[in-house]
């Protein structure tokens, strides 16, 4: 336990005193998975949407596509990636393993279903009847969409917070195509939870315990904001 | 209720009038409407009216252009125009029967039809704003939508649909998901708000008396056709077909056939030997369907009751319906009836030494029920078979019961009550006939 | 009554399932280590006593484990577990008393270790060596020179990529001891650092055609998969060895010193330590050598 505590100590001062390596790793962290996100909504949301308004025939086979890349595992989504993208792939002449870009396809990857299951989802739970009504109003065929993804609001959010989460926290997929690498002290291929599992490994708990840290605030950041997402609705109608 | 042929209202809406011709919707292969013709007139209120599954929702939403029919046109102002057709939705306006309200406060909502439109953000807050006085809800307008009653979200839905100045305005059950007691109050509403604006309005319903209340016009629609369509007097009052007698509240209606007929009355026997006079132009033997309104059958109570104890004998002035009621005449077919003289023959109510009630008959009170104010009575008659358990046509009054409303006051007065025997009357003008052999 | 006979089946079943996997993680149904001593060879593998060891991942990726283990749990009725690590966090584990016996190779800091008195005996056991190796294009032009730390000044100056494993392992000890003796502090976007494993960090520098230094055996385990190539060996300062300790906190004192003992042996220096590699790789890749060096 006495090892913990130490370990605790000793991230906490390291992150308030600004170790610069730190602070790369988060950031870097945090620009790939953000990255990754934003590719995820434009591409998970439209295929949720479509999927979650009409049903067509294939449609069953569709959504299964979908749900299945949600729970595919990411270290296989690792492997497609790095495969790829290795010498011998069919990317790999554009020399794109071990580098962030490496990083961001393979959290998109991982984020991008997760984001268009669950905007199937609230898309599909949106009453039929609310896309009739816009339509009744004089809305045009994209408009009645947009009132519909309106609707769904909260669902979506949640969904491109649900895709961050998935992104920002995944190790093995990232430490496949990205390498942890590092070049003098200053990151260059490293995220917070690769950087974690290497510390661990090397016995450097203290950094790791920086890391992980860092994980749980953002985890907290992240809980705190969906519930704040549904009770911020709720509040509104109490006021009224 | 004002002529369909009033003046415009200020503005911008000029009258509509939609056509459609053979429309046919399937779900799933099976044809749910089939709709040969339809006519909605510039400025009039036209209630479609019918049971759950007859097609009302479907035709409405063909008609306004929320769903592509399978086959068949429709044409607004002689353009036809489909599901594609932006421009010409955007001149009608549609409430649903269950309020769909999105998510934000009254105004947004209001606003909604406004915005599609992109009409600019000033101009659409002033027509909210008058929307909302027209329909006196101004103090909801910065609530959210989810704290108001069912009353509240229709008509906020209702100003919705104004808002945008519909020259059409196509409502799905407006008042069915109401609590009763706000039912009325918003049949008011509609009412008033659309006289006020000069608007076409298509009504669905499938309560008889809204469309009697709301509407110049009256289409009854049945498994997907369309059954009758005339003002609400001509569908009430001289329903086409029996399924519209039924479903306009008519609920005495007896098959039988023309046993005889002078001028413009004919005497029908029905099919479990009543006897009957009844307006009509048929030829002798001709099948036909009678249809009696509750309201139009008068009780009396025989044998010592309070009021007046009738008798057939008081119909003597009658074409000899007694000898034929006793089975001691039999008229063949062929036979042509010549009054004699001293027969008063006059077929309507009034005229001085008419008694105007030419159809009586005898029979047994079988049950009373309340009926909000009023008291429904079913009575069978003497020599009926069975009454309602006899025939699969028990949907319809069974053949020898008579329905009767009645006021509570009269019922008391009367003594009516199950096992009495009453005397049930009605003038023959009051007796509807639909000529032919229906289902 | 339906609901609530299903709630209590829930219950117990939901509180089974924590007890099972409470006992998998502590371990339930293993016997204390005081027991063993002369039980046949042969027992079912879940009656055994356990001995962790802890040894580097460049050990076990050159798989001198797959047959080592099995050879010693025929003689000894312990189950072995080898926990593969850098030979720092090995070094690590004997402190805490959490691996029972180190099969590493980093000679500084295991002489630091037994200093501080974490260890109780320590014995050579064999020696293998680093090689250079590098891309078959060899940017820096260092094939087939003969002193290591010159070729890695050469690859410094050319700033061709290098991959360091920068862990605790003993591969880069030695390389930093090369950077050393070559007299450059390698800085710059082409050296970069993997903190992983033998077996990774050549991954990584056969992807990205950059070099590494690596030792002999993982080299020649994943040469299959490799397009690398070796350009510098034989140098002295290139020889890497082995040291076996036996830990003073382990739990299983008996199982370390009789693995001690077992793999300075003769039979196992020269049966299976001497032979390792020459069926796959034509030449062995460690050379027993426990008489040697104390």
């Amino acid at each position: 336990m006495a090892v913990f505590w130490d370990a605790l100590k000793e991230a906490v001062s390291l992150l308030v005193r600004g170790d610069h390596y730190v602070y790369e790793v988060i950031w870097m962290s945090l620009r790939v998975a953000g990255v990754a996100t934003v590719l995820g909504v434009l591409v998970g949301v439209p295929v949720g949407a479509w999927l979650g308004l009409r049903k067509f025939r294939g449609w069953g086979v569709a959504a299964t596509f979908l749900n299945v890349g949600m729970m595919l595992p990411p270290v296989a989504v690792g492997l497609f990636v790095f495969l790829l993208l290795s010498r011998q792939g069919v990317f790999g002449s554009l020399n794109l393993l071990y580098t962030p870009a490496a990083m961001t396809v393979a959290e998109f990857l991982i984020a991008a279903p997760v984001i268009g299951a669950i905007t199937m989802s609230g898309v599909g739970s949106v009453p039929k009847e609310v896309r009739l009504q816009a339509l009744g109003l004089g809305a045009s065929r994209w408009q009645s969409l947009w009132v519909v993804l309106r609707e769904a609001r909260v669902t979506l959010l949640s969904a491109v917070v649900a895709g961050f989460g998935a992104a920002i926290s995944e190790v093995g997929a990232v430490m496949m195509v990205g390498g942890n690498l590092s070049s003098g002290g200053h990151n260059l291929t490293g995220t917070m939870t690769t950087a974690t599992m290497m510390l661990v490994r090397q016995g450097k708990y203290a950094e790791a315990m920086a890391f992980a840290l860092i994980l749980l605030f953002i985890a907290f950041l992240i809980t705190l904001a969906l519930t704040y997402l549904q009770r911020g609705v709720r509040r509104r109608w109490l006021q009224s | 209720m004002k002529d369909p042929q009033q003046t415009l209202a200020a503005g911008e809406r000029a009258p509509l009038a939609i056509e459609a011709e053979g429309l046919v919707k399937k779900y799933g292969g099976r044809p749910v409407l089939s709709v040969e013709r339809f006519e909605v007139r510039e400025g009039e209120v036209l209630a479609v009216l019918g049971p759950n599954g007859a097609g009302k929702t479907t035709l409405f939403r063909l008609l306004a252009l929320l769903e592509q029919p399978d086959s068949g046109w429709i044409k607004y102002a002689g353009v036809p125009v489909d599901v594609r057709s932006l421009e010409a939705r955007r001149r009608t306006a549609a409430v649903f029967q269950r309020p769909v309200l999105f998510q934000g406060s009254v105004e947004d909502n209001v606003a909604l039809g406004l915005r599609f439109r992109r009409l600019s953000s000033r101009a659409a807050k002033d027509k909210v704003r008058s929307v909302l006085e027209l329909l006196g809800v101004s103090d909801l307008a910065s609530r959210d939508v989810r704290s108001l009653s069912g009353g509240e979200l229709q008509r906020v839905a209702l100003a919705r649909a104004l808002a945008v100045d519909p020259a059409v305005l196509f409502l799905d059950e407006p008042t069915s998901s109401l609590d009763v007691h706000v039912r009325r109050r918003f049949r008011e509403d509609i009412r008033r708000v659309t006289q006020e604006l000069g608007l076409t309005v298509v009504i669905i319903t499938h309560d008889h008396n809204e469309a009697l209340a709301l509407a110049h016009r009256v289409a009854v629609m049945h498994e997907g056709r369309v059954a009758q369509v005339g003002t609400p007097d001509e569908v009430f009052l001289s329903p086409a077909t029996p399924f519209v007698a039924d479903f306009t509240g008519a609920e005495t209606i007896w098959r039988g056939r023309v046993v005889s007929c002078l001028r413009e009355i004919c005497v029908i026997r029905t099919s479990d030997g009543v006897m009957l006079e009844a307006p009509g132009e048929l030829s002798l033997g001709e099948e036909a369907v009678v249809v009696i309104r509750p309201e139009d059958v008068a009780l009396s109570l025989l044998d010592g009751g309070p009021g007046r104890s009738g008798d057939l004998a008081d119909n003597s002035d009658s074409l000899g319906l007694h000898a034929f009621a006793s089975g001691a005449l039999t008229p063949r077919a062929g036979d042509v009836l010549t009054p004699r003289a001293g027969d008063a023959l006059t077929p309507r109510a009034g005229g001085a030494g008419a008694s105007s009630v030419r159809n009586r008959w005898k029979g047994v009170v079988d049950s009373v029920a309340p009926a909000g104010p009023l008291v429904r009575v079913v009575v069978r008659l003497d020599g009926s078979e069975g009454g309602a358990q006899a025939s699969c046509q028990a949907r319809f009054g069974g053949e020898g019961e008579v329905i009767s409303l009645i006021t509570r006051a009269s019922a008391e007065e009367l003594g009516i009550a199950p096992g009495k025997r009453v005397m049930a009357s009605v003038k023959a003008a009051a007796l509807h006939v639909i000529a032919g052999r229906h289902a | 009554m339906g609901w609530r006979m299903s709630r209590l089946f829930g219950c117990f079943a939901l509180a089974a399932l924590l007890v099972l996997a409470g006992c998998g993680l502590a371990g339930c149904g293993r016997e204390s280590g005081a027991r063993a001593g002369s039980l046949p060879a042969g027992k079912a593998a879940s009656s055994r006593t356990e001995l962790v060891l802890a040894s580097t991942t460049s050990t076990q990726d050159s798989g001198l484990f797959e047959v080592l283990i099995p050879a010693f749990e025929a003689a000894y009725p312990y189950r072995v577990k080898v926990i593969a690590a850098g030979s720092g966090e090995a070094l690590k584990l004997g402190e805490t008393g959490d691996a029972d016996v180190l099969l590493v190779h980093s000679p500084a800091a295991e002489e630091v270790f037994m200093q501080q008195g974490f260890g109780l005996e320590r014995r050579a056991v064999m020696h293998n060596d680093f090689v250079l190796v590098g891309p078959i294009s060899d940017p820096a032009g260092v094939k087939d020179m003969k002193d290591a730390a010159a070729a890695l000044a050469a690859i410094a100056r050319a700033e061709a990529p290098f991959f360091s494993r920068a862990d605790q392992s003993g591969t880069y000890a030695r390389e930093l001891s090369l950077w050393e003796t070559a007299g450059v502090v390698p800085q710059g976007d082409w050296y970069k650092s993997t903190g992983q494993g033998m077996g990774e960090t050549l991954t990584i520098a056969d992807q990205s055609g950059g070099y590494t230094l690596s030792d002999r055996a993982t080299y020649l385990s994943k040469k299959a998969s490799l397009s690398l190539e070796v350009l510098v060996q034989g140098d002295k300062a290139l020889l890497n060895q082995y040291h076996v300790i036996t830990v003073k906190k382990a739990r299983n004192l008996e199982g370390a010193r009789a693995f001690l003992n077992w793999i300075v042996s003769p039979q196992v220096q020269n049966g299976v330590i001497a032979t390792f590699g020459v069926e796959k790789f034509g030449e062995p890749l460690f050379v027993p050598n426990a008489g040697q060096s104390g």
